[in-house]
């Protein structure tokens, strides 16, 4: 049953997921043309955050214009837990194709370096900050004023992000048990959210 | 008869005033009952309620003998549910929504859906947002009689219809019914539509439960009534709701039409319908 709440998500965004997959093909050949120095890290983290913020909040926005669907989902013996839970899955699988399609890319343009493992956890703690940010909120708050939310973590993290690298301030990244803690610390931070959005959800009046 | 459906002291108030408040009625087996009141009087409020759409603040609520809130999945399984025709995602197809929904149920039938389907002139294939109204209601039906359910639950499903789709939509309730349905939920302020198929009435005013009764033995109880204005007394008054009075005459609706009599031997005395019933029934609309 949770397939089809996850098959439900991909179908009410199918009109734009090409233009996600189109947007994730091009970033990273612009930032390789553009930078020479991290162009692939950054690019990852840019395309990555792409392939996070915009399936998320048009996913919203077309919840929110069909707002009443989700009574005839919670009509039927779907639970409310596992349409909240369908949310991350699709982030999720959003983040893996990202991941997919960039290493792809750097089989094809060297200069991107390499794609690895490192990289990807640390994308995956962007990718679990952000949804775990944005979910709750979106429900508790609605659509319209958590697209403020999306906005305001995108510029947040993409800035952090590329202060951090274009000025070096990554000495920490080498470190040996960071990783390990980031991955634990990722999956807590979006069991938390998944709960709390949960908790949110199963209060909601719904339309 | 066994009940299919219990409703009992349910409350629910919302910020800004409007509650439904200790609200209990039940639905016996193999009855089409008929969930009536004017706009705003609640009927949309306890229907969400009971299928857990909104949280309420109390009350219990019991379908084939099973407590809601332990059974919600098992329960939910069984009944067919037909709300407002914009309850779908709408850029996609039918297919497409059908193939979101029936998953859910353990008894969906794929055949039947396509009957249906057919029956109703719907492709599969077909935008969900270039159907009309009626288009919608239909393919909520669909949806609703594809699963063996056992209790049909509709929220207002014939408003904004022209008659002949309401009468389809009767129509199909009926044969639901005949076909082995237990019962049918049917929430709406068309009385018109009432007259045909119902079997019991469940009237709702200003979040309150006003009556529950037999279709045919409330239509017995009350008369509409016409006479003198000059014969209207006090003693009169009191057994007349709901009285118009113009310079000459009167036109009311009575429960008590041999009381009466005993007063004004020679009143006019005629059938009432449902919708002068619930009006009689509705606190502006005068003397209850």
């Amino acid at each position: 049953m949770l397939f089809n709440l996850i098959k439900k998500d991909f179908l009410i965004t199918k009109k734009h997921i090409l233009l996600f997959f189109l947007i994730g093909m091009i970033i990273p050949p612009v930032f390789q043309w553009q930078l020479s120095e991290n162009a692939g890290v950054l690019a990852f983290t840019f395309s990555a955050l792409l392939f996070i913020d915009l399936p998320l909040t048009y996913n919203s926005m077309k919840e929110y214009k069909c707002s009443k669907a989700a009574a005839l989902l919670c009509a039927a013996p779907y639970s409310r837990r596992q349409i909240v839970i369908s949310k991350y899955i699709f982030g999720t699988i959003m983040y893996l194709a990202c991941c997919v399609l960039f290493l792809v890319q750097t089989l094809y343009l060297k200069e991107l370096g390499g794609f690895h493992i490192k990289l990807a956890i640390l994308m995956f703690f962007v990718f679990a900050l952000f949804q775990g940010i944005y979910i709750p909120v979106q429900f508790k708050i609605g659509y319209e004023m958590a697209r403020n939310v999306s906005l305001i973590l995108f510029i947040l993290i993409w800035n952090v992000i590329a202060y951090s690298i274009v000025y070096e301030k990554t000495a920490f990244l080498s470190s040996s048990g960071f990783y390990g803690i980031l991955s634990v610390l990722s999956i807590f931070i979006l069991v938390a959210s998944a709960c709390l959005s949960i908790n949110i959800y199963e209060k909601a009046e719904l339309a | 008869m066994d009940s299919i459906l219990d409703v009992r002291m349910l409350n629910k108030s919302y910020i800004g005033g409007f509650s439904i408040r200790d609200v209990a009625f039940f639905m016996p087996e193999g009855c089409i009952t008929g969930f009536i009141g004017v706009n705003g009087a609640g009927k949309t409020t306890v229907i969400r309620s009971i299928l857990g759409l909104s949280a309420r603040d109390s009350g219990q609520i019991q379908f084939f003998g099973l407590d809601f809130d332990k059974n919600e999945r098992q329960i939910k399984d069984r009944i067919g549910v037909v709300l407002d025709a914009e309850s779908f995602y709408e850029d996609l197809s039918l297919a497409e929504m059908k193939d979101i929904i029936a998953p859910s149920y353990t008894r969906w039938s794929e055949a039947e859906f396509r009957e249906y389907l057919d029956r109703f002139e719907l492709h599969p294939k077909q935008k969900i947002k270039l159907l009309s109204k009626g288009m919608k209601v239909k393919y909520s039906l669909a949806l609703a009689l594809s699963h063996k359910a056992e209790l049909l639950i509709m929220d207002e499903p014939t408003s904004g219809l022209d008659p002949l789709i309401r009468s389809q939509v009767l129509k199909i309730l009926t044969e639901y019914m005949e076909k082995g349905g237990r019962g049918v939920l049917f929430s709406t302020h068309i009385l018109s539509d009432l007259d045909k198929i119902t079997d019991m009435l469940v009237m709702i005013d200003n979040g309150k439960i006003v009556f529950q009764d037999e279709k045919d033995a409330l239509l017995n109880q009350y008369r509409i009534v016409k006479g003198d204005v000059r014969q209207l007394n006090e003693p009169v008054r009191k057994l007349i709701l709901n009285i118009e009075e113009t310079d000459y005459g009167f036109t009311g609706i009575t429960r008590q039409i041999s009381e009466l009599k005993q007063f004004i031997p020679d009143v006019i005395v005629e059938h009432a319908a449902i919708e002068d019933i619930m009006l009689a029934n509705i606190r502006k609309g005068g003397k209850k």
